[in-house]
């Protein structure tokens, strides 16, 4: 989330898309419905199916499953013919005025620069035109043409891209009536004045597609026209799917990143020493130009006095991956059906109930010569050997199951979609032999490096000197502390990431965190002030990364002078008569002030700080434009799901043209699979539900597997509320009972009647509510860039058994 | 001063907290037949809803009832209505009980003494919200224990100043718990809140039967299964200030529970059939 839950309450407007808030979200509905009653928001829901959330919203939209950014983009379109965008803002705060270089192009669905043979695109050719430098080292700038006039300004080619995106187009492509649509973009546009402020929250309903990290583009793009970035009640509110799923990207539990969203290494000449490796990584303009800072006391903290500037800081020893190689989900899994890969730790994770085409994951794992799991119950995972239709006897995986300590048998913290850390204590002892999970990774390493040592191998070396001085029994704060870093000149915690050095002088396990334990007795995770400063800024209450900023970007609160938009948004403010930098006398008073702490050099002049109030971006502005970052263009462009009812109405490109296709003949079609459907979430269970369908309270609130309706579909197929029916897909088929419902309704999909319909995939054969995994039906195939598997929209049939 | 609960519909969005957080406090099994040890054991059946817990039993003092509508203007609707023990001022149930197991507590709950059941059923057959239920206990071959149970509104938790457990834990304050003017005043105020977008919103419970647990609804009572009106039968009344004194002093307090039987078994109407959401116009 750019801002946070509690900022939900600012809200004029609150578009949730690709999300059940109330279901999946609940706590969010306190914030909202405080903002409603207090302030009068709206609660917009556009989602495939009337669920709870929708039961409390003032709009409801119908949408078809995998068809956000023909929606988003209608409604980029809708703002940009109606003059409904916020000016000053998109002119002074977004990219809008920069001027695109010749290369860039758009026919057809395809921007220019595509290879067909590696599926790739060349970014080089969205370039901006730069301004010429005469410093090689000074930050880059892009030409600007601030009248928003010159054809090749971002603000015309957006505007050019979405008037293909018309309200009779995006209905026949989205399934949403038209008068629904106007209801929706007329709603949420109202936010584009500078005294109203809308939230777009998204969940999981967003990202699993094979479009999926441009379905976020475009909820970004329209918060960034609208003016509602950096302003509270404002934000894109990505809503996390469990309560440390943030943490675990903050700290890199992804294949391609290291700790604090820095690109992990690869094996090839650009990174082949570290000074080429931070050279690469090391943009120009930006935040980001502290990267070297980051990275050496990143591999102070990991090898201590082992890195030394000599080693490069023991840059050698971290993993190198093969940059034509994926090592995502579906990539694991389809290594391991090939046999490559022959150990898996899973880790509260559960491949045969959460994998995509889980049929094929399960039987992957047959391969593995071993496998570990940590968990509180036997899961499908641990039980995989003995799932139904397996042959025990012909598995020859020799299968581990480690007790895992439940949340409330340990103390630690979890980091919120707020990126807050929050410190929670242990309530209750172990039950038997459970360990926190800390605990096991600690004895885990320790016995390794013991199996290591005295080994002279190069690639054995990170391994030995990797620091382990946690001291026992281990715990957490031992390990805050080392992510939080020390000045080693004085020994003392740092109390910013701001004093990180190069030199290795300094160490931070993740720079991002730095702050969070500033002083030997004082670990900001455990602060619990409940009182509010302003505007839903609870300062005093753990810790948001960055330096415990509630609502990043918040330097577009104000205007360029630094006054704020509006008395209602306000939340930092220039103060001329505020005392100055100290360190720079003679620059004399003045200095950002109010609620929340500044994302930015708060004693910079208002003029200075105005030009670049998105200080990670190398050329400080909103990205209206991504000329880097995103396989497949520099605008959102709509295409179908892998597995869709119909043709793309937009361009001849029916798939995302970056993605890779796995099992090309997997794919079903309409008129074998005439049926759109989604996947789901319940409120009563959590994840494969392990936890939940094993706790007799919560698997007695939905104890069996479904599929959802309508009533129509129902009535065309001969299907009697609450009896069995077969679902299939091009993967496999399951046997569940059917929930005929008012909440789903057929859609007019390019005129004629398309069914939808949904299914939890919280199910599986183990625990005591037990049923058919709706991933048998999902398939593997993953979003253009982040590789997340497109459960949310694919192609079934359903009949009577 | 007596306290209430207060249920505000229009901000309940059906996560069922509630019904979890009460088992938990009050200890309650899940309704699940057989041994969760053993290989067989069943849940109640499928019924094509999320509503799983259909009626009240001696292991589900809440539940959220749900239903769904088609809305004027082709969509619909999805109703969410916690329901418990009302926790009448004219409580049916404290009248008709023969051995005074049911009281009313100092902070106004209508509280059933488990010890002091005899499990005579006749709260069972009088409530007109259909909430306490027989719990049967085997104590032997052929030897039953009966005990009725219900909500008692978390006496332990508000006696200790807490409040009940459903309130506890309600994300959006759906369920609100204090001094009963104060909840009324709420009430009052949000109905005027939302009239113009739910013009169907009303208090329930402000005099039914006396006064009871308070309900903001948008839509008809019949939709959240609560009767359009709920007073206590004449017979009721007539048992509790006349044939029971009457009773006690002719046949004694050991006989009292016979006599009682005769009473609610000849004496009293057939109870009205609690509406069916589906009956509703």
């Amino acid at each position: 989330m750019t801002n946070g839950w509690t900022d939900l309450k600012e809200t004029d407007c609150a578009l949730i898309i690709g999300s059940n808030a109330a279901e999946n979200h609940p706590i969010s509905f306190k914030w909202l419905t405080k903002a409603r009653d207090e302030r009068g928001a709206k609660i917009i829901v556009v989602d495939p199916r009337f669920t709870r959330s929708a039961s409390k919203a003032d709009v409801y939209a119908p949408m078809r499953s995998g068809t956000d950014i023909a929606f988003m983009g209608g409604m980029i379109n809708y703002i940009l013919q109606n003059n409904l965008y916020w000016k000053d803002y998109v002119v002074n705060y977004t990219n809008a005025a920069f001027i695109v270089g010749e290369g860039y192009d758009f026919k057809d669905g395809m921007f220019s620069g595509y290879d067909p043979k590696t599926r790739k695109y060349d970014a080089k050719q969205w370039d901006f035109e730069m301004e010429p430098q005469a410093d090689p080292k000074a930050a880059p700038k892009a030409k600007t043409d601030p009248t928003l006039s010159h054809p090749r300004c971002v603000f015309n080619l957006l505007k050019k891209h979405y008037s293909r995106y018309d309200l009779d187009t995006v209905s026949r492509v989205c399934g949403t009536p038209k008068e629904k649509l106007e209801e929706v973009y007329r709603t949420y546009a109202e936010t584009g004045k500078p005294d109203k402020s809308g939230v777009i929250m998204y969940a999981m309903g967003t990202t699993q597609h094979t479009v999926g990290s441009q379905n976020v583009r475009s909820y970004a793009m329209v918060q960034l026209l609208l003016g509602n970035i950096g302003v509270p009640g404002g934000g894109v509110a990505a809503l996390r799917g469990e309560s440390n799923v943030q943490g675990s990207t903050d700290y890199a539990l992804l294949f391609h990143l290291l700790p604090g969203y820095i690109n992990a290494p690869n094996a090839n000449a650009d990174h082949a020493t570290l000074e080429a490796y931070l050279k690469k990584e090391t943009p120009k303009g930006g935040f980001k130009t502290n990267t070297p800072k980051w990275v050496v006391s990143m591999l102070k903290a990991w090898f201590g006095d082992a890195a030394t500037k000599e080693n490069e800081f023991g840059y050698h020893w971290l993993p190198k991956k093969d940059p034509k190689k994926n090592y995502s989900w579906i990539a694991l899994f389809e290594a391991m059906y090939n046999g490559t890969i022959k150990g898996l730790w899973t880790w509260g994770e559960n491949p045969p109930v959460s994998g995509p085409n889980c049929t094929k994951e399960a039987k992957a794992m047959e391969n593995l010569d071993w496998l570990v799991c940590v968990d509180l119950f036997e899961s499908e995972t641990a039980a995989f050997w003995k799932r139904p239709g397996a042959d025990p006897a012909s598995i020859k995986t020799e299968v581990f199951l480690l007790p895992a300590c439940s949340s409330i048998e340990k103390s630690g913290t979890v980091s919120n979609s707020a990126r807050m850390t929050q410190y929670r204590w242990q309530a209750v002892q172990p039950m038997g032999e459970s360990k926190p999970d800390l605990d096991i990774i600690y004895e885990l390493f320790a016995k390794i490096r013991e199996l290591y040592k005295g080994s002279k191998a190069a690639k054995d070396q990170g391994i030995l000197n990797l620091t382990w001085d946690y001291g026992h029994p281990i715990t957490p704060e031992a390990v805050a502390k080392e992510i939080n870093g020390r000045d080693l000149t004085t020994g003392k915690l740092m109390t910013s990431f701001a004093n990180l050095k190069d030199d290795g002088t300094t160490t931070s396990g993740c720079w991002i965190y730095c702050g969070m334990f500033p002083d030997e007795n004082k670990y900001r995770a455990m602060d619990r002030d409940p009182a509010e400063k302003a505007k839903g800024i609870f300062p005093g209450w753990a810790y948001s990364w960055p330096v415990n900023r509630r609502i990043l970007y918040n330097r577009c609160s104000a205007d360029p002078a630094g006054k704020p938009w509006s008395e209602d948004k306000k939340i930092v403010w220039w103060d001329p008569n505020a005392p100055g930098d100290p360190a720079k006398p003679e620059d004399g008073p003045g200095a950002f002030v109010g609620y929340d702490v500044t994302d930015f050099n708060k004693f910079l002049k208002p003029e200075k700080s105005a030009a670049a109030p998105f200080i990670m971006q190398v050329l400080g502005k909103g990205g209206l434009y991504a000329n880097t970052g995103m396989n497949e263009g520099p605008f959102p462009e709509h295409y179908e799901p892998w597995e869709s009812p119909m043709k793309n109405a937009f361009s001849s490109v029916q798939l995302n043209p970056v993605v890779k296709v796995w099992e090309p003949d997997k794919q079903g079609s309409p008129d074998q699979f005439p049926i759109v459907c989604t996947t789901f979430r319940l409120s009563e269970h959590y994840q494969t539900g392990t936890l939940t369908r094993n706790q007799p309270w919560l698997a007695e609130l939905q104890p069996y597997m479904f599929i959802e309706l309508s009533e129509e579909l129902a009535a065309e197929k001969g299907i009697k509320q609450g009896q069995k029916v077969k679902v299939s897909s091009a993967r496999g088929e399951i046997e569940v009972y059917a929930m005929i419902t008012k909440r789903w309704k057929p859609m007019e999909i390019d005129g004629r009647t398309v069914h939808c319909v949904g299914m939890p995939w919280h199910y599986g054969f183990a625990a005591i509510a037990k049923g058919e995994s709706a991933n048998v039906l999902t398939p593997h195939i993953g979003d253009g860039n982040t590789m997340i598997p497109e459960y949310k929209a694919f192609l079934v049939d359903i009949k009577g058994v | 001063m007596a306290k209430t609960l207060y249920i505000d519909t229009s901000k309940c969005m059906g996560c069922r907290g509630c019904e979890s957080a009460c088992k938990q406090w009050n200890d309650l099994p899940a309704n699940i037949k057989g041994d969760l040890k053993g290989e067989k054991f069943e849940f109640l059946p499928f019924n094509g809803t999320y509503q799983t817990k259909t009626a009240f039993a001696h292991q589900t003092y809440t539940m959220v009832k749900m239903q769904e509508l088609a809305a004027d203007d082709g969509g619909v609707k999805w109703l969410f209505g916690k329901r418990q023990c009302m926790h009448c001022a004219e409580a049916t149930c404290m009248m008709v009980c023969p051995v005074d197991a049911i009281s009313r507590t100092p902070e106004g709950a209508v509280y059933l003494d488990k010890e002091k059941c005899v499990g005579c059923g006749y709260c069972v057959q009088n409530c007109p919200f259909n909430v306490p239920q027989l719990d049967y206990n085997q104590k032997g071959i052929g030897i039953w224990e009966k005990k009725s149970s219900k909500c008692n509104l978390c006496a332990d938790r508000v006696q200790n100043g807490l409040i009940p457990a459903c309130a506890k834990t309600c994300p959006t304050g759906a369920i609100k718990f204090g001094d009963r003017e104060e909840m009324l005043a709420l009430a009052k105020e949000r109905v005027e809140q939302l009239k113009p977008k739910f013009p169907g919103a009303r208090i329930y419970g402000e005099k039914e039967v006396g006064g009871t647990v308070l309900y903001l609804l948008t839509e008809h009572p019949g939709y959240y299964g609560l009767p359009e009106s709920a007073v206590v039968p004449w017979q009721v009344r007539f048992w509790k200030y006349f044939a029971r004194p009457v009773g006690e002093l002719a046949v004694g307090g050991g006989l009292l529970v016979i006599l009682a039987g005769l009473f609610f078994n000849y004496v009293m109407p057939a109870k009205e059939t609690p509406h069916h959401a589906e009956g509703v116009k």
